[in-house]
């Protein structure tokens, strides 16, 4: 018995002596481990490819100036392939291996199935690649998302259509798809038809995948409609773009959320696509606001890679960025407590002009950053920032 | 979708339009099926339909694995399109590749028709359809058979990518499509040349109607509830043939 009661308080000495001095996970005296879940593989690869490009860049910048408190700062980078499940084992696996924070949260549903995970094992989690509305509505002490919800894209083009284009009068429709973003997508169109009064004559769903929309274009034609929201990514505004010229819409406009950087829309679309209108809270890599950030990144990464740079890389470089500089601020009590409240301080983050300088505060975990709406100028290859 | 891929690279790298690329598909598409016959198939003859069945789904995935990693997973521009020029036919608007694939369709159809009809070859391929040990005991080189109904099968198939991806655009997504044609197949008839063909039009038609007059996702399922209507009514198809079995 006496024996037991000396074994018992060792332990709990050796418990106390190990919380006393532990740190949280994934860090060691040589290096800091960030985790990223991203869909390397799969029908949305330029995004997770563009996203890791970011964060080589802002772990490459930081590392060049000394890394945090002496430390390279490494990330680890999961490929989900687009699938939730995979995406909730890929989490499992970074926890397990242990990542101070993550940095790369994949799609809209891929987060909302590794968002339990996250809150209950108390990782920071910076959101930049799909700014979804439940990773930020309510607050989560420990997840920040960067940008706007896909519906402001969205609400963005409609108010544009309704105030410049004269489109108050005219019949309004969406399409949108059957999942976690196609339902953000379609609240911020329902906002805007709200708020300015339009009518709405149409709401289509579609799966994911979908390549055929003559008949969903056909509904758009008898109905009339003057101005369709799309909530489509690559091929499915292509398609729509598409059947919209084949049937001879000419009145109609189509506004998408940000695609602005997805030269293959552009490219798959062809003359069908131009003048379409697309919102976006990323800068355009040709605005001279980006040209800091474009500068790092060509330092960092090689001509190939800067092929696949579009604005998820912006996105990425902005995340991993505010997360050195608040891990920079607390180098003498680097724990995610120290690097919450240095995100939620109020201060305004700079990112190299990626995106407008933005901060958070404890009950608002959201950037909320502005929306710009531009226009595809399809015979010069780019997109034109519209008059505001 | 693997013969679109190769043709889209032959086109980047050659600059061959539309039509210079026909022929190409085809031979490519010729090629790989008799590789495929002859690695994959020849070995199974015997084994059980189910067993054949299952090894040419690994395949599929096998196939969609291997254009991801060549290609990538992004979509690309076919640039050998032949161009978006919209044709009007009264009320009926189409893009020309839309105009040339039902073009190719009725010639690819009426090809297999005289070649099922009126060629010895097609004769035979018809009685190792219907009972390959019978076609053994008559003298049919059944192996022979299989080759070639592989060639004619990836040949197709070929051209269909190539137009499909010059319709829609050229991903590793595009493999759906050939899921899509079962239903089209059933309906039509599997031993029936035109079958197919009009069992596609019935439902890419009944496809639209249901999301024009319906939505709410019904051009996804719609194919196949008509297969599963179809197999309880006439197993064989609208125009297949009823197997009679004596007793």
């Amino acid at each position: 018995m006496h024996l037991m009661r000396r074994v018992a308080g060792v332990l709990m000495l050796g418990a106390l002596a190990g919380t006393a001095h532990a740190a949280d996970p994934g860090i060691t005296d040589r290096e800091i481990k960030i985790g990223e879940v991203l869909p390397l593989t799969g029908p949305v690869s330029f995004a997770g490819e563009a996203h890791y490009l970011g964060t080589k860049v802002a772990l490459a910048e930081a590392n060049a100036t000394g890394g945090v408190a002496g430390r390279k700062v490494v990330a680890v980078t999961e490929d989900d392939g687009y699938v939730p499940a995979r995406a909730f084992q890929a989490a499992q696996k970074l926890l397990a291996e242990g990542v101070f924070a993550v940095t790369g949260t994949s799609g809209t549903s891929h987060l909302n199935a590794m968002m339990p995970l996250f809150i209950e094992q108390k990782v920071l989690t910076i959101v930049s690649i799909n700014p979804a509305e439940q990773a930020y509505n309510p607050v989560k002490k420990n997840i920040f998302v960067i940008g706007t919800d896909y519906g402001n894209a969205l609400y963005a083009v409609v108010k544009y259509a309704v105030e410049k284009l004269g489109k108050k009068d005219a019949r309004f429709g969406v399409i949108y798809q059957d999942d976690d973003f196609g339902a953000n997508n379609l609240l911020g169109y329902q906002r805007a038809v709200k708020d300015f009064g339009l009518k709405n004559v149409l709401e289509i769903p579609y799966k994911r995948g979908q390549k055929d929309f003559s008949a969903e274009m056909l509904r758009v034609q008898n109905e009339n409609v003057g101005f369709i929201a799309s909530g489509g990514i690559i091929a499915e505004n292509v398609a729509i773009f598409k059947e919209a010229k084949k049937l001879g819409l000419k009145d109609l406009r189509v506004g998408t959320v940000w695609t602005a950087h997805l030269p293959i829309v552009q490219q798959l679309s062809g003359e069908a696509g131009d003048g379409y209108y697309t919102a976006d809270y990323m800068s355009d890599l040709s605005d001279a606001d980006a040209a800091p950030f474009v500068e790092v990144a060509k330092k960092y990464l090689s001509a190939d890679e800067m092929k696949k740079v579009n604005r998820y890389t912006m996105a990425s470089y902005s995340g991993a960025s505010i997360l050195i500089q608040s891990m920079r601020a607390c180098e003498k009590d680097l724990t995610r407590d120290c690097v919450i409240g240095q995100l939620e301080s109020g201060k305004k983050f700079s990112v190299n002009g990626a995106t407008a300088p933005f901060g958070f505060s404890p009950s608002k975990h959201f950037s909320d950053s502005p929306v710009r709406v531009l226009q595809n100028d399809f015979k010069n290859a780019r997109f034109v920032r519209v008059p505001e | 979708m693997l013969n679109a891929y190769i043709a889209h690279t032959i086109g980047v790298h050659t600059g061959l339009g539309f039509w210079g690329l026909v022929p190409v598909v085809i031979a490519v598409s010729l090629l790989l099926g008799l590789l495929i016959e002859f690695v994959l198939i020849r070995p199974m003859i015997g084994e059980p339909t189910i067993s054949i069945v299952m090894m040419t789904v690994g395949l599929a995935v096998f196939i969609r694995s291997l254009v991801v990693l060549v290609w990538g997973a992004a979509p690309l521009e076919f640039s050998a399109s032949p161009g978006d020029i919209v044709l009007s036919l009264g009320p009926v608007r189409l893009y020309l590749a839309q105009a040339i694939a039902i073009g190719l369709l009725l010639a690819i159809m009426a090809g297999f028709a005289v070649f099922y009809r009126y060629t010895r070859s097609g004769i035979a391929m018809r009685a190792a359809a219907n009972d390959e040990t019978v076609a053994l005991l008559m003298g049919i080189d059944v192996r022979r058979i299989y080759a070639l109904a592989w060639v004619l099968a990836a040949s197709t198939a070929g051209l269909a990518g190539l137009l499909i991806s010059t319709i829609y655009e050229l991903g590793p997504d595009m493999s759906a499509f050939g899921l899509r044609g079962f239903p089209a197949t059933i309906l039509g008839g599997l031993d029936a040349v035109g079958g197919s063909a009009a069992g596609g039009f019935i439902i890419g038609i009944l496809e639209n109607l249901g999301e024009g007059y319906v939505g709410r996702g019904l051009k996804e399922i719609i194919g196949f509830v008509i297969i599963l209507v179809v197999l309880m009514i006439r197993p064989f198809g609208l125009f297949g043939t009823r197997n009679v079995e004596r007793v």
